[in-house]
């Protein structure tokens, strides 16, 4: 072979690892991140290097997050937080709270608070199925009875059955992702009726009217506005995890409940 | 086309290249999908237990981040990545064709793995991640909101992947026809 021709040999190999590294950055990169802005907040280490933490409260995925459906002990009071943010509509969301969500609130519901922010992005009926979800939690907060439904102490507050929202929201909450594929943007309200009516104690008529109104709507606008700032992007589910008061690490997937433990260390 | 990628796998140097390079193509998806979670499990000053079982719970059939067809899908496309570097790499250095379509038919074919090796990556990244991506790469052509028309949540970006990965390791077998491998002519 000539000089020539070993020069051109080189640079063909220079050129094959070099498309094969670029492959594989890619197919690492184009899920994750899809552009600058959707980087989530509160990252361990800021582009420069330096590291950096953000306390619970001054995370964006947790803004007004003892307002939200939840359960475990009160905000800010548990040894770990988890913040997801899921679209009712979402199939990987429903095998989040299939699998998941039911051992954090098994194993690990007296020390860690579970917060649930709709955020839908997913297919359209997404939507309005978030807003149903925040009006039934906002008439079940109304119809709250403070002697019967407030814990008395953080110690009730943090057994492990005590759910904010718990008798039609997450009743509601759970129904949609059950029976997802029975959704779409014609019946949702429709359904949504239906199962509140049987199900639940809320007045659905009500409670339907005020979702196709989005009366609630500023509460949807807040979470979606939440997730935003945090960095969500377009993908369901994404948890935001805290340990005590520090911000720890966030994941997107539906992922287990043993990475969910092992990242909180609890 | 199978024939070939036995012969060529048969080597016990290639059939390692395969299965590292379909092992790291594995590790750049599932990794990438959650960059965050990844970069705290490596760095975070956390017990080699919790570090494991983070990164491991990351991957399909050991985590819960996908579904059924999904993961098989990313395995699939991971396994075909790595026969087709594996390929590629033979080609460059037992036959010394390039990337160069001025190089003929042999050139041509490895530049073809190459593109196949993208779309596989783009592929098996829709495979993870389901319509988000999708949508975003459509939106792209101004028809943003089509991924969430199609029936299997963005799978089918996958299947094409599958689909470029197959038609890019026949291209390069395709190549190596009237050569010899590992003293076989094919």
């Amino acid at each position: 072979m000539t000089l020539e021709g070993d020069r051109r040999s080189s640079r063909r190999r220079l050129l094959a690892v070099g498309g094969a590294s670029a492959v594989c950055s890619l197919a690492g990169c184009i899920g994750g991140l899809s552009d600058p802005g959707d980087a989530p907040a509160g990252s361990t280490e800021t582009s420069s290097g330096t590291p950096t933490t953000t306390a619970l409260g001054d995370h964006p995925a947790a803004a007004g997050f003892a307002d939200q459906t939840r359960f475990g002990p009160s905000p800010g009071e548990a040894a770990g937080t988890v913040v997801a943010f899921e679209d009712p509509s979402c199939t990987r969301c429903a095998a989040f709270e299939r699998d998941t969500v039911p051992k954090i609130r098994e194993r690990l519901g007296d020390r860690v608070t579970f917060v649930l922010r709709s955020y839908p992005v997913v297919y359209p009926w997404g939507e309005p199925a978030t807003q149903a979800i925040e009006s039934a939690f906002a008439h079940e907060m109304e119809a709250l009875n403070p002697e019967r439904d407030v814990p008395a102490d953080a110690s009730t507050a943090a057994r492990p059955g005590f759910r904010q929202g718990s008798e039609a929201t997450w009743a509601l909450v759970g129904h949609y992702f059950e029976k997802q594929e029975q959704f779409d943007t014609s019946n949702v309200f429709e359904r949504t009726r239906t199962f509140l009516a049987d199900e639940t104690d809320l007045n659905a008529e009500a409670v339907v009217a005020d979702a196709e109104e989005k009366a609630h709507d500023d509460a949807v606008q807040a979470d979606l506005a939440a997730g935003k700032e945090a960095g969500v992007g377009q993908t369901t589910p994404t948890v935001f995890l805290f340990r005590g008061d520090e911000f720890r690490t966030s994941a997107r997937g539906s992922i287990s409940f043993q990475v969910v433990k092992a990242a909180l260390g609890v | 086309m199978g024939r070939t990628a036995r012969l060529v796998l048969g080597g016990p140097a290639y059939a390692a290249l395969a299965v590292a390079a379909a092992l790291v193509a594995l590790s750049a998806f599932v990794l990438g999908q959650n960059l965050a979670l990844a970069e705290f499990a490596l760095t975070a000053p956390i017990g080699l237990g919790d570090r494991t079982t983070i990164l491991l719970g990351l991957y399909p059939f050991l985590g819960t981040n996908y579904g059924p067809v999904a993961e098989l899908l990313l395995v699939a496309i991971a396994a075909l990545a790595g026969v087709d570097v594996a390929m590629v790499v033979y080609h460059f250095r037992e036959h010394g064709v390039g990337l160069s379509e001025g190089d003929g038919a042999g050139g041509g074919a490895a530049g073809g793995s190459t593109v196949g090796l993208v779309l596989g990556a783009l592929g098996a990244g829709c495979a993870a991640c389901g319509s988000a991506l999708l949508a975003g790469l459509l939106s792209l052509f101004g028809v943003a909101g089509a991924a969430t028309l199609l029936p299997f949540d963005g799978l089918e970006f996958s299947v094409l992947a599958l689909v470029a990965l197959v038609l890019s390791i026949y291209w390069v077998a395709d190549g190596m026809r009237g050569g010899e491998i590992r003293g076989c002519p094919v």
